[in-house]
């Protein structure tokens, strides 16, 4: 436990306080649903013991979250018999016994509108791009940002920063002990926007430039214009480094302020003693937590439906991508916003649409309507080809900020991938969750894929500072879905030729399975749940490994929901250009991983 | 859980109130009880605009601290382009350093040696959007029209507001509505149409120079065209090619030629609103619109419109509410109700693909 919580290093107010020994509720508020989970000691450890999911009532005609979380933990109630809001809809806190209350809350949340932000900073690929990959830790628009690249006359920027009316001003730029000059200039603009502003309409002003002048620009921030100043550690303290967590934490602080003066978030945000998280935040602590403890690194990727989030950790460090206008539903039109070729989606699907305005109208009708679910097969297959493409793009976009990973080319290898957001997670088969993974990441070598379908990640991550105990014992107890490991071959060879020769040998009893794989396929190998058996790989023209011996492999696997995967497409592979090649082709992925029954 | 994902309105009749929110500098023009049409004004705001920064310090040579001193004008003061704001007498009181204004404005700010004028300010004018009266209204902040009226809330809109007389182009749902029968008698009206919205017919509809058009679909590949019409598009059942629904086809022929008011001011970034058609009705009974949020759970019997393909945006009504969770064609697993369509036909729908009637 000591271990957790100096890994986990928090320092704020949140994790003050004797460390919790009860029930914990946790609920998280997604832009489509809201989910309620609720934690206990069984048996003297923690168990995730039951969860309730109703509608998010964010938006009219109800306009109160409030709603939303009372029938989630309505279902609780109703599976457990534990009373958990009184009469009056308010939280029962602390605990009085086993049926009666709870004796901690958490929230986090990702519905409502985002946090109004304008971005101040001095060089665009230096510490503007620094800024920016602070913002997009949380829910934040960027209405606007200003650099010394920007052309536009102080006049015009205060135009500018009024139009905006941004709920936050984050002021980036200079080096700890760098030049000062053109930060002040910047300074004398916010100065004069925020002095013509109407004083209760001004902007928070988070400070994470420069350290020489954050003092300077706090007095004069405070003392001559009266705003509120909040200061974090320079994102950019060396041309070099760039440390984001300090802003990221700051940006995360304001988001739950701006929660709270929306409809029912108040009331929420009192029965918590940690304020409103967003959930991403925690998404991205569980990621850290789950990386520390098992050594490894993992890629989590939250699909939801305004936003998708990015949480790597990565040889050691841990990054936090916000994709905010990019999503499954509200965020549905963000993968219209670079004007895709028509077949960025129709190269996924089995079958040709009878019109290329079906596939568009297909994404529109989904902003329109976040919630709706695919009822038929071929708008199972759009979702699917939408969800590839989303993650890729966010992928592809969040790696700019991992540190010694090339922007493109293959992705670095991670030990786990976590899946979270309900597409991926509540599939009709969890076959289809491995092959969206599959075309839109190409992993190489070994990888473990992940679901959490209960949508615990976030949950434990906003646990972890009340309850580290909590946090490791549920993790240990079985929070997550196994899907599979898998294998992904690199290199090229010809269409059907065996590319690789193996033996799945149970350990224990049972009869070891030889088989061979050719190339362009992918193979689902028969492994029930939690069962371990001996894996040995022998390549042929591809690369099996990332290190050491290339073409053989020898290791213990674990057999998930799918079993255990190889992916002997190779790496890169190209979509043949005739349609029916390119239809059988997708047909028999399909049908590798998501039939009902192991062979 | 039975609960509703999503809401809205397709009602005969039925008490609304609309919130015209406004800016922090919006001033009411109207008052309380006082009957309003739909294109009247009943706040304005003065938004800033046209900022000048002038660096008093610099152009008359002096310290910061120091450059106030030399103003001969005040914050608050109007002022006009070449007005002198400030002068500085220097060689001994031979010469003068003089700062002018740059534009007709305001001075609004002045500190540390710099002076901020603003121009004139932009007006911006906000419609009640609904024939009705005023209710309630609160400066900076909001006023309330409420009327009675037949309320149509639709899957999509674009182009803001719109007063007019419905011209219903069609009687019965279909794929085609021809262009070639727009006419004279379409100038200046509010034209519907129970079929998808086409290339052709936008720009026939363009030439006639209506002053709004409502259909049931359209291919999204139009949008870009559609930026450019400058009256307000509403599509009833969403994008793509599908007809539109009977319920709102009745409904629109009952009111064929009269006076109603097209909102299709959809929020872009947050889905404050649904864009919605209103039809102003002085006599018939009306039921106040449940705006509350209370309850929403889907009941047997209930009429609710169907978000997926082929009946998107098709209205039916519930047959029955299975206990059990039952499986689509994707191959999904999901709580719904069977529901009873206009063609006789009865199918399950998951209850996230309906959208609840209120």
């Amino acid at each position: 436990m000591a271990l957790l919580s100096s890994l986990l290093g928090e320092t704020e107010e949140a994790s003050k306080g004797p460390e919790v020994a009860g029930a914990i509720l946790a609920v998280d508020i997604g832009s489509v649903y809201t989910r309620a989970v609720l934690l206990d000691i069984v048996d003297g450890m923690y168990h995730f013991v039951a969860r309730g999911e109703a509608p998010t009532t964010a938006t009219p005609p109800w306009n109160n979250v409030l709603e939303g979380v009372g029938r989630a933990v309505q279902e609780i109630t109703t599976a457990t018999g534990r009373q958990i809001l009184d009469k009056e809809g308010e939280l029962i806190m602390p605990e009085s016994d086993a049926f009666l209350g709870v004796s901690c809350f958490v929230a986090t949340a990702s519905a409502g509108k985002p946090v109004r932000a304008v971005l101040v900073g001095l060089m665009p690929d230096v510490s503007l791009s620094s800024g920016k990959r602070a913002a997009e830790s949380s829910y934040l628009l960027l209405a606007d940002t200003i650099s010394l690249a920007d052309r536009r006359s102080p006049e015009k920027q205060i135009e500018a920063l009024l139009k905006a009316r941004p709920d936050v001003i984050l002021i980036v730029g200079g080096t700890d002990g760098g030049a000062v000059q053109s930060i002040r200039k910047q300074i004398d603009t916010i100065a004069l926007a925020c002095e013509l502003m109407d004083y209760d309409r001004r902007p928070t002003i988070l400070y994470a430039g420069n350290r020489d002048l954050r003092e300077e620009i706090g007095t004069r921030l405070v003392d001559d214009v009266g705003v509120n100043f909040v200061a974090a550690d320079n994102v950019r303290p060396t041309l070099e480094s760039e440390q984001l967590n300090s802003a990221q934490t700051q940006l995360a602080a304001l988001y739950h302020r701006q929660k709270l003066r929306s409809g029912g978030f108040a009331d929420i945000g009192s029965w918590s003693r940690g304020g409103i998280y967003p959930t991403a935040h925690s998404l991205s602590r569980a990621v850290r937590i789950l990386s520390e403890l098992d050594n490894q690194s993992i890629l989590g990727i939250d699909l939801g439906s305004s936003s998708t989030t990015i949480a790597a950790h990565l040889k050691g460090t841990n990054y936090l991508n916000v994709m905010g206008s990019l999503g499954m539903g509200h965020g549905a039109k963000g993968l219209l916003a670079s004007k895709p070729k028509i077949e960025t989606f129709t190269r996924w699907l089995t079958y040709e649409p009878d019109s290329v305005d079906d596939v568009l109208d297909y994404v529109w009708n989904k902003w329109l309507f976040p919630q709706i679910v695919p009822a038929t097969q071929s708008s199972l297959e759009m979702e699917m080809a939408m969800a590839r493409e989303i993650i890729r793009n966010a992928v592809l976009s969040a790696r700019a900020s991992w540190r010694g990973v090339r922007p493109r080319g293959p992705l670095p290898a991670f030990d786990t991938i976590l899946l979270t957001g309900s597409t991926l997670t509540r599939p009709p088969h969890y076959g289809w969750s491995v092959l969206v993974m599959l075309d839109a990441l190409l992993p190489f070598g070994v990888t473990r894929l992940v679901a959490d379908p209960h949508g615990l990640a976030a949950v434990l991550g906003g646990v972890a500072p009340f309850s580290p105990r909590a946090v490791v014992q549920v993790l240990d107890t079985g929070a997550f879905i196994d899907l599979c490991t898998v294998i992904s071959v690199s290199g090229r060879a010809r269409q059907g030729e065996v590319v690789l020769r193996g033996k799945l040998k149970p350990i224990g009893a049972g009869q070891a399975e030889v088989f061979e794989v050719k190339y362009g396929s992918i193979v689902r190998l028969p492994l029930a749940y939690g069962e371990q058996a001996e894996l040995s790989l022998q390549a042929r023209h591809v690369d099996i490994n990332v290190g050491g011996n290339r073409r053989s492999l020898k290791i213990k696997v674990t057999g998930g929901e799918v079993g255990v995967v190889l992916d002997a497409r190779g790496r890169p592979w190209r979509f043949p250009r005739d349609a029916a090649q390119r239809h059988s082709m997708n047909q028999a992925w399909q049908q590798s991983l998501t039939q009902e029954e192991l062979s | 859980m039975t609960s509703a994902f999503s809401f809205s309105r397709v009602t005969a009749v039925t008490t609304i109130r609309r919130l015209r929110r406004l800016p922090p500098t919006g001033i009411p023009k109207i008052s309380l009880s006082q009957p309003v049409k739909a294109l009247d004004v009943v706040a304005i705001a003065e938004m800033p605009n046209n900022f000048r920064v002038l660096k008093l310090d610099k152009q008359l040579r002096t310290e910061p601290k120091y450059a106030e001193t030399f103003m001969i004008r005040r914050v608050g003061d109007m002022v006009q382009k070449g007005e002198v704001l400030a002068i500085r007498k220097i060689s001994l009181g031979l010469r003068k350093l003089r700062v002018v204004s740059p534009i007709d404005g305001r001075i609004v700010h002045m500190e540390n040696g710099q002076v901020v004028i603003e121009g004139e300010r932009q007006r911006q004018e906000i419609f009640a959007s609904v024939p009705g009266k005023i209710v309630a209204m609160e400066v900076g902040e909001q006023v309330t029209v409420e009327t009675n009226a037949a309320l149509i809330q639709i899957a999509w809109g674009l182009g803001g507001l719109a007063w007019g007389t419905l011209k219903l182009m069609d009687t019965e749902p279909g794929l085609t509505t021809d262009a070639k029968r727009f006419n004279i008698d379409h100038r200046g009206s509010i034209v519907a149409i129970a079929s998808p919205l086409t290339e052709e017919f936008l720009k026939g509809a363009i030439e006639i120079r209506v002053k709004g058009l409502i259909a049931s679909s359209m291919h999204s590949n139009l949008l870009p065209l559609l930026s450019k019409v400058e009256f307000p598009v509403g599509l009833t059942q969403g994008f793509g090619r599908v007809p539109m629904c009977e319920r709102i086809l009745n409904l629109l022929s009952t009111y064929n030629g009269r006076e109603i008011a097209l909102d299709m001011t959809f929020s872009p970034d947050w889905r404050d609103a649904r864009p919605e058609i209103i039809i102003p009705v002085s006599s018939g009974q009306s039921s106040a619109e449940d705006r509350s949020g209370d309850q929403h759970e889907f009941r047997v019997g209930q009429k609710a419109r169907v978000l997926q393909p082929p009946y998107l945006g098709e209205i039916g009504t519930i047959n029955s509410l299975p206990d059990d969770v039952c499986r689509l064609e994707s191959g999904l697993w999901m709580p719904g109700a069977r529901m009873q369509m206009s063609t006789g036909e009865t199918i399950f729908v998951p209850f996230v693909n309906l959208e609840y009637l209120g």
